[in-house]
């Protein structure tokens, strides 16, 4: 597509530098702020110098706000991706990246083992891989869905059929769930309530060594699919007329969309809101469709707005932090009331 | 200019809908249409016939039955979509919505099977592009938003987005549905230059008839009582457009070449006068149910003139100033 | 140097395999009703081992090792868990911690808990005020931070499933040491207390630890001597519901041994398990009305208040004609509960309450964490 300027657009390299400033500054604030208050110099000398400082800083600020921070990127960068894929491929502004049912899957494998039906998994599993239990029966989880989504995309070629079936697919995981909360006791409840809330602190080092490399994968996919899915926008129809391979373009795109969606949820939890959300904006920002532009505009709006999100759970200063999932439904529902008042037509993909 | 050599040939074709249950839904079949290069095509056919699943089964958007698709003996099944991308555009009924697109932009999605794997536009996609908006007669448009314009222009700017594509073959449904009438006729002659000269073999489905009979190379004619194919004046000649009515009270005028309601006469009338107040006002009579006689016996006579109409009848004499005062009159007293 | 080296390995074989001769023993030695650890001395090193500790775990055993601050760490050691002793700075994730601490005369090495609301220890109390012991969060979303500002020498963890080994990582990864405690696991109310060997071996107070639990478990015989000798056993009904779920302890869980040893009969007793399990109100309604005794009911302070959550109690003969008792006593305002706390440590006064409940004859002393519901 060709990029002409009309009058009230703003250019968008401008944009991307205002977002890039942004997202450098939001960056270098989550490092700064914290439940403990660490002085702008202490965090300098954590991080750069290799002389004495005090070790209890240079804990927090490498071992846990670093790698939360990253975390954060790389969360709001998937989900927000994963859901301008689900968008534009459902024609639906309401999709997000749980659409297909992926976080259903995710709190399937982990409801099963936190409520305690699994233990026979945990046994090995702890011994041998440490503490990777979690991630990898939330990320077991959500692969059997891909599966499933795979294999229902190849053999169904209505799209509203898919979506469908990924609607109640996730109604129906969380029945079952529903019922295994229901036999278990108070403080397993608690332990997988929490869970649903959503946490970027938890990712370790080595896990962080895990999702990177997936996410990275699933941008890849997506960027490949850039030309597809701006066809996708004309619909299936007129896509495939214009030489799109419907059926593998799926595939990709659902794989893409599994790998970033389901990492997310494998390490940090189900965090709403932010997959739906972002795209939007970014499409009333840039005033474009165009993925070309798109695609890397969600992955560093995502970012910015995840990273935003992280500093005010932390509530710096204070003893108390909330959980994720809340902070992000509390500043995007605001958001997205705000641009529907004051563009009403924005909200239509197609 | 593109060697357009590419044969389209429907061998005993049956299209419909897959159902439940097994037995698909057979719309329309023993289909035999074909059509060659530098053909203009026109598909009728009463509504709900199939017109529509016909045209989406050529373009590849539906599998169909039983038959046979050949591009140039090669049978549809077995060219990539790829490939037809680039044998064959499509502009359908489907209304698109999309924010934040340009008419540009829309239109350069013509130049998808073209582009590299990010979608950029060269020099020449760019000229492409803004000649098919010229020849819709888009220019000044190429930076209103899609959803911005009317429906009529943006049948166009669709029309404009298969040009862009550039095919050999362009298929269209009811391009001209959303269009004002001058609007129609210069998509016809559009369609019909690109034909004559680009040697495109150009297949569209219209409810316009009567453009349709005064413009196009054949008629593909879809009815309950069977499928024909042939120039226009075939059409006529061999009594097909009759079968596109059900209803006995339209028929097709051969002599005229239209078709016209069948009417009750009301009571007989002679007409007198010359040039286009008489050929006029014969029309008008006709259309309110006088039957047209030569002879000296009628119920009344009418003088058509410059500008007043004489109305005699029983004796009596009434000029009128219009047309329509006329016939009112004639209205009120009979 | 390299004939050194080599003495120094005869030499830790020799160590080693004599220290494991002295496992056996040793193994026996160190606790009588506690399942879920063990404690093995070895020259100045403490093996702690932890079994299963969450629910439904099956197979797992986590090795810690205890080692003196301020000497060097032997190369076997390297990559094990090691706790450096005595522990100084403890962050503890349950309530029930702090009062194997309390015993312990630990109180003031705590520097972080999770639910300080729910503390019902005074000294402990005194310090959340005065800001000294930051609540740290639970589970994922344990505020790191708070944590790791502390400089604790230990974080002492309970889990619930295996997903703690989540969080246990994280710490792990900061350089912060974890141990998983698993008393709440024990069914045994004597195995439960003996876990302060296990808390008591942190901070090089065993002796301390030994003696006291020696004083409970003597005690505690006593008590349950008389108690079983008693021919009549009252029925006992246990708990309350939550919505229209019976929530009641399993035949073999810590309520029923109590209860057991107290000379009761619990209506549950059958149950096999030692979880907690799910019966219909109906079921309910037919020991509510075999039950001569009614017990932990929840949160609910009077009679008036149970019929309140719901009418169909007064169709219990338990409610009209029996007699009925909650361990609310020292409930404290903010919802915790000293039965969860001291308690555990104390399974002899929770005995001897429920001695006073069954068989009222026997005890002269008032109840101290029961109350009676009128």
């Amino acid at each position: 597509m060709k990029e002409s300027v009309p009058h009230k657009k703003l250019p968008a390299p401008l944009i991307f530098s205002l977002l890039g400033i942004l997202f450098v500054l939001l960056f270098v604030a989550d490092i700064l702020l914290g439940s403990i208050i660490i002085p702008a110099k202490e965090v300098f000398h954590s991080l750069f110098s290799t002389s004495e400082t005090n070790e209890t800083y240079r804990t927090i600020i490498l071992s846990f706000r670093f790698p939360k921070a990253l975390t954060a990127i790389m969360t709001g960068a998937a989900l927000s991706l994963s859901g301008l894929q689900m968008q534009t491929v459902f024609r639906n502004p309401l999709a997000g990246p749980y659409v297909l049912g992926i976080s259903a899957g995710a709190s399937l494998g982990v409801a099963l083992f936190v409520l305690g039906f699994s233990s026979v998994l945990a046994a090995g599993v702890f011994t041998t891989t440490g503490a990777w239990p979690l991630a990898l029966v939330a990320w077991a989880g959500s692969f059997l869905v891909m599966l499933l989504v795979l294999f229902v995309s190849m053999k169904v070629n209505d799209i509203m059929t898919i979506l469908i079936l990924g609607i109640l697919f996730t109604s129906a995981v969380s029945a079952i769930v529903s019922i295994l909360q229901y036999f278990s006791n108070e403080s397993m409840l608690k332990a997988f309530i929490v869970w649903t809330m959503g946490s970027l602190g938890n990712v370790t080092k080595a896990q962080l060594s895990v999702l990177a490399p997936a996410i990275l994968a699933g941008i890849l996919l997506a960027f490949l699919k850039i030309k597809d899915l701006n066809a996708f926008l004309l619909g299936e129809n007129y896509a495939r007329s214009l030489g799109v391979s419907i059926k593998s373009s799926r595939i990709i795109i659902f794989l893409s969309t599994s790998l970033l969606a389901g990492t997310i949820t494998a390490f940090c939890g189900p965090i709403g809101f932010i997959g739906i959300a972002v795209p939007h904006i970014c499409r009333v920002i840039f005033k474009t469709a165009n993925h070309l532009i798109l695609v890397p505009a969600v992955i560093l709006t995502g970012s910015i707005v995840m990273l935003f999100s992280d500093i005010v759970s932390q509530l710096p200063g204070m003893q108390t932090t909330l959980p994720i999932n809340s902070v992000t439904a509390l500043i995007g529902i605001p958001v997205i009331i705000w641009m529907i008042v004051k563009n009403k037509k924005f909200v239509s993909v197609s | 200019m593109k060697e357009n050599n590419f044969n389209i040939e429907l061998q005993q074709l049956s299209v419909g809908y897959e159902q439940p249950g097994g037995n698909p839904l057979e719309i329309l079949k023993a289909i035999n249409f074909s059509a060659t290069p530098g053909e203009m095509v026109a598909l009728i056919g009463s509504n709900g016939i199939g017109k529509s699943t016909l045209l989406r089964t050529l373009a590849g958007f539906q599998p169909w039955f039983s038959g046979n698709i050949q591009i140039s003996g090669r049978n549809l099944k077995n060219i990539s979509s790829k490939e037809v991308a680039r044998i064959m555009s499509f502009v359908s009924t489907e209304n698109v919505r999309v924010p934040n697109l340009s008419v540009f932009d829309l239109v350069a999605y013509g130049r998808f099977p073209y582009t590299n794997w990010i979608g950029m536009l060269s020099e020449q996609d760019k000229s492409v592009v803004d000649e098919a908006i010229k020849n819709v007669g888009l220019q000044g448009f190429e930076n209103r938003p899609v959803m911005q314009i009317s429906d009529g222009e943006r049948q166009r700017a669709m029309i404009a987005r298969a040009l862009a594509q550039d095919t050999p073959v362009i298929i269209l449904d009811e391009p001209t549905a959303y269009l004002d009438v001058s609007n129609k006729y210069e998509i016809f002659h559009l369609l019909q230059v690109l034909a004559n000269e680009k040697k495109k073999t150009i297949i569209l489905s219209t409810h316009d008839l009567n453009i349709a009979l005064r413009e196009v190379d054949k008629l593909w004619i879809a009815t309950d009582c069977g499928n024909y194919q042939g120039a226009p004046e075939d059409a006529v000649l061999q009594g097909w457009l009759n079968q596109l009515f059900k209803n006995d009270h339209v028929g097709f005028d051969a002599d005229e070449g239209e078709f016209f309601f069948k009417k009750e006469f009301k009571a007989k009338v002679k007409v007198e006068g010359e040039g286009l107040p008489l050929t006029w006002t014969l029309r008008a009579l006709n259309r309110k149910g006088y039957q047209i006689v030569m002879q000296a016996e009628c119920d009344f006579l009418v003088k058509a003139k410059e500008n007043s109409w004489e109305l005699i009848s029983e004796g009596n004499q009434k000029t009128f100033g219009s047309v329509y005062q006329l016939l009112a009159f004639l209205e009120k007293t009979s | 140097m390299q004939r050194l080296v080599f003495i120094f390995i005869l030499l830790s074989a020799l160590t080693g395999c004599s220290g494991r001769q002295n496992q056996n023993t040793d193994r026996i030695k160190s606790n009588k009703y506690a399942q879920g650890f063990r404690l093995i001395k070895n020259e100045n090193i403490t093996k702690l081992s932890v079994f299963n500790p969450w629910e439904k775990a099956e197979n797992i055993s986590v090795d810690y090792y205890l080692h003196p601050k301020g000497s060097l760490l032997p190369d076997s050691l390297s990559d094990q868990k090691v706790i450096k002793t005595p522990v100084k700075r403890v962050v503890c994730l349950s309530t029930t911690h702090i009062a194997f601490l309390n015993e312990l005369d630990e109180i003031n090495c705590i520097v972080g808990i999770s639910g300080s609301q729910y503390v019902s220890n005074p000294k402990l109390r005194k310090r959340i005020e005065a800001g000294e012991v930051p609540d740290v969060g639970y589970g994922q979303n344990l505020n790191y931070e708070q944590i790791v500002s502390q400089q604790p020498d230990l974080v002492m963890v309970y889990g619930v499933g295996s997903e703690v080994t989540s969080f246990t990582q994280k710490l792990e990864e900061m350089s912060i040491p974890v141990i998983l405690i698993a008393e709440y696991l024990e069914e045994n109310p004597l195995g439960k207390a003996e876990w302060i060997k296990f808390i008591g071996a942190l901070f090089e107070k065993e002796k301390k630890a030994s003696t006291f639990f020696s004083q409970v478990e003597e005690e505690y015989l006593e008590l349950k001597q008389l108690a079983t000798g008693e021919t009549n056993q009252p029925k006992v009904l246990v708990g309350s519901p939550y919505n229209d779920t019976w929530w009641v302890p399993g035949g073999n869980s810590y309520m029923a041994n109590l209860i057991a040893d107290a000379g009761g009969d619990y209506l549950g007793k059958d149950n096999q398990s030692n979880e907690s399990f799910a019966i219909s109100f109906e079921n309910a309604l037919v020991w509510g009305s075999q039950a001569d005794v009614w017990i932990n009911m929840g949160n609910l302070s009077s009679k008036k208040e149970i019929s309140d959550t719901d009418e169909r109690f007064k169709n219990f003969n338990v409610f009209n004609e029996g007699q009925i008792f909650n361990n609310i006593k020292k409930l404290n305002p903010h919802g915790g509960n000293e039965f969860w706390e001291s308690g555990t440590v104390n399974p002899h006064l929770v005995l001897r309450d429920l001695i006073h409940i069954f068989h009222p004859n026997l005890i002269q002393e008032e109840m101290i964490y029961y109350s009676e519901i009128k």
